[in-house]
């Protein structure tokens, strides 16, 4: 009878851990954007990180950079300075993401000892020539679904992933976003996406946005190296988290345009 | 051998406690008229003071290979004894450019020392702009950045509620503007006469209050200052620096794609010509600009601007009661801003022209880019431009970051 009993118990085991998964796992649209947009994610953040813009011949710019973040109900205010190579040093792009308001942005530039007001960029514009667009750091991981028509395509137990497919709501959003179809692979222990593929407007596969190294941070998750890849133009944006703490406190004051003249 | 150890170890920690960079420009010029070829080198250093202060320095060395925009040993009488360039000799300047211990307090922010402080909101033309006077050894072709004169200051800024803040300057430095002499490439007939004037010995002071309303950011200005002008009268050939009390507005507002910028300043007294008795007097002057930023998308950006000029006085033929400037700057950004190209074009009909600088840029490495600089004037037989009418031409140049 043993030779019965072991097969059966490990049937057993899969099953509980299967059944386990299955209990924490959403099994409708509206619950898996709420347990991905609801992941914890920390009121203040402030990190290190190094910026590497290869081409598709290979040739890199790698940039340093400081960013503090602070999130309340109302908004969202988030300052990056760069701090390397020299002649970009100080360099500053402030911006206030409001929930029910239009957003403000200011750009400093440390040799001109000038804050310049800038109108809020366009979501589908390049991020401080990266490969990331306006939207994609402001939405930082989460799924807006205002924008887009969301679709569950697939939860592969196998994978542990819950795949999702978006199409903007309406021409004009596609339009403004840049992207005719979004499909996010998001891992459903941690509830980040682990890879998003982007499509054009008319269909052809144009960007991908890879999250690793994903690490456990003061309670919250933090993916330490996320990658952009242009599949249009051969670009790739390495972004590394050097260094990050969520257990500081930031002051509206240093996410104030005042504070941009001081910092250098 | 105590006090030396001492001093090891002083050195050693300000090295470890100091991040230090700079850049060094070369570039030759292929002009209209004259060629000429510039070296700059401008290191800085910073000193970290715990976590709210730091000390700022730097310094700017200048070889101009052909001593022709400032040749020989010109006269520095427009700028303040402890403004001064050391002259190595007739091609190379040795300059502290800034100088400044910065504190950061929860309170606001106070700089002292030799630094720049910028005003307003407008581009490539000057109104509230003030506080710095600029040279013109290359007319108004460098960036104002570059051309700016840092000044011994005071510089306090206290945070207001509401997101606004009070700023307060002191400056005892009243170095003046420096205007290319008559020989130097971009020389004036009258910069001789002009620079034979002293600074005013008496100190500046000057406020502002910025405050954010509503989406607008709004600006108040007071200052009581030496002009950075001096007034020349045609007929003795004496000049002089005068005082003004002027007082400003600024705003800017980002409508849709655009942002919406304003600035107006009223003076009391700027000098003038008058044209029948070719004597200088004094003036109440109000002067308004607008300009409107358009982004266009993530690769271009356009700015215009205009500004009017108009002088009080009793006098009936004053030179100019009006003028008007009118400017505009494109910039393109090839994707992940390798290359950029930057478009400006400035029109002053009532000083009898303007000028052009297209100048493009592509950043080779984190520490190399290399550029090109094209410029050209225009003038008919009035105003300023007349003077400097052949001083265009070609600029090549390569910059190093370090």
């Amino acid at each position: 009878m043993r030779w019965i009993l072991w097969p059966l118990l490990t049937l057993l085991s899969l099953l509980c851990i299967e059944q386990r998964a299955g209990a924490a796992e959403p099994d409708s649209v509206d619950a898996v954007l709420t347990a991905i947009n609801g992941r914890p994610d920390g009121d203040h953040l402030y990190r290190t990180v190094e910026i590497k813009l290869v081409d598709r011949k290979g040739r890199s710019i790698v940039r340093a950079a400081e960013i503090w973040r602070s999130k309340d109900p109302s908004a969202t205010r988030s300052l990056l300075v760069y701090s390397a190579p020299s002649n970009i040093r100080g360099t500053a792009f402030l911006t206030h993401d409001f929930v029910d308001a239009i957003d403000d942005q200011w750009l400093y530039l440390p040799a001109a000892r000038k804050v310049r007001r800038i109108s809020p960029s366009a979501r589908g514009d390049q991020f401080m020539g990266t490969d990331f667009s306006y939207n994609d750091i402001k939405n930082e991981n989460t799924i807006d679904d205002t924008d887009y028509r969301i679709e569950l395509v697939a939860q592969e137990s196998s994978t542990h992933l819950v795949v999702l497919d978006g199409e903007p709501r309406t021409q004009e959003l596609a339009s403004e976003l840049g992207y005719g179809r979004v499909r996010w692979q998001v891992d459903r222990a941690t509830w980040l996406p682990k890879r998003i593929e982007f499509w054009d407007t008319s269909g052809n596969p144009l960007k991908r946005i890879e999250n690793e190294d994903v690490r456990l941070l003061g309670g919250y998750l933090l993916a330490h190296r996320v990658i952009a890849h242009n599949l249009k133009t051969g670009h790739t944006t390495y972004l590394e988290t050097t260094s990050a703490s969520y257990d500081v406190e930031i002051s509206p004051r240093k996410l104030s345009p005042n504070a941009l003249r001081s910092i250098r | 051998m105590k006090a030396s150890l001492l001093l090891i170890a002083l050195v050693g920690s300000i090295a470890n406690a100091a991040d230090i960079d700079g850049r060094i420009d070369l570039r030759t010029h292929l002009g209209e008229e004259t060629d000429f070829q510039h070296l700059r080198i401008q290191p800085n250093l910073e000193f970290t003071l715990g976590d709210q202060a730091r000390l700022f320095a730097e310094l700017r060395y200048d070889v101009d290979v052909s001593d022709s925009l400032n040749p020989g040993r010109p006269s520095q009488r427009h700028r303040n004894r402890y403004s001064r360039q050391w002259q190595i000799d007739d091609r190379q300047t040795l300059e502290l450019r800034e100088l400044y211990l910065h504190w950061q307090p929860d309170w606001g922010s106070l700089r002292i020392g030799k630094q720049q402080i910028v005003w307003g909101e407008a581009d490539g033309v000057k109104l509230l702009d003030l506080i710095n006077p600029q040279s013109f050894s290359e007319f108004a072709l460098p960036a104002f950045e570059e051309s700016r004169i840092p000044l011994w200051s005071v510089d306090t800024e206290v945070w207001t509620p509401g997101g606004g803040s009070l700023q307060f300057i002191w400056q005892p430095d009243t170095t003046y503007n420096e205007f290319a002499l008559g020989a130097a490439k971009y020389g004036f007939d009258i910069g001789n006469q002009l620079a034979q004037a002293r600074p005013n010995k008496r100190h500046d002071l000057a406020a502002r209050y910025k405050t954010p309303v509503g989406r607008s950011e709004i600006g108040l200005y007071w200052a009581r200052r030496s002009l950075d002008t001096p007034a020349l009268d045609v007929r003795s050939g004496v000049a002089s620096i005068d005082r003004e009390t002027l007082v400003g507005l600024s705003a800017n507002r980002p409508i849709g794609g655009t942002v919406l910028r304003f600035e107006m300043l009223y003076s009391d007294g700027r000098p003038w010509l008058d044209s029948s008795s070719l004597e200088s007097f004094s003036a109440s002057m109000l002067k308004a600009l607008v300009g409107l930023d358009w982004f266009a998308s993530d690769q271009w950006f356009l700015s215009a601007q205009f500004t009017e000029t108009k002088v009080r006085s009793s006098r009936s033929r004053v030179r100019d009661p009006l003028e008007r400037a009118v400017t505009a700057a494109l910039v393109w950004n090839s994707a992940y801003q390798r290359l950029s190209v930057e478009a400006l074009v400035v029109y002053e009909p009532d000083h009898g022209g303007g000028f052009a600088r297209v100048t493009a840029t592509y950043v080779m490495n984190e520490e190399i880019e290399i550029y090109a600089q094209g410029s050209t004037f225009a003038a008919d037989n009035t105003g300023v431009f007349r003077d400097i009418e052949g001083a265009g031409g070609l600029s090549l140049g390569v910059r190093y970051s370090f």
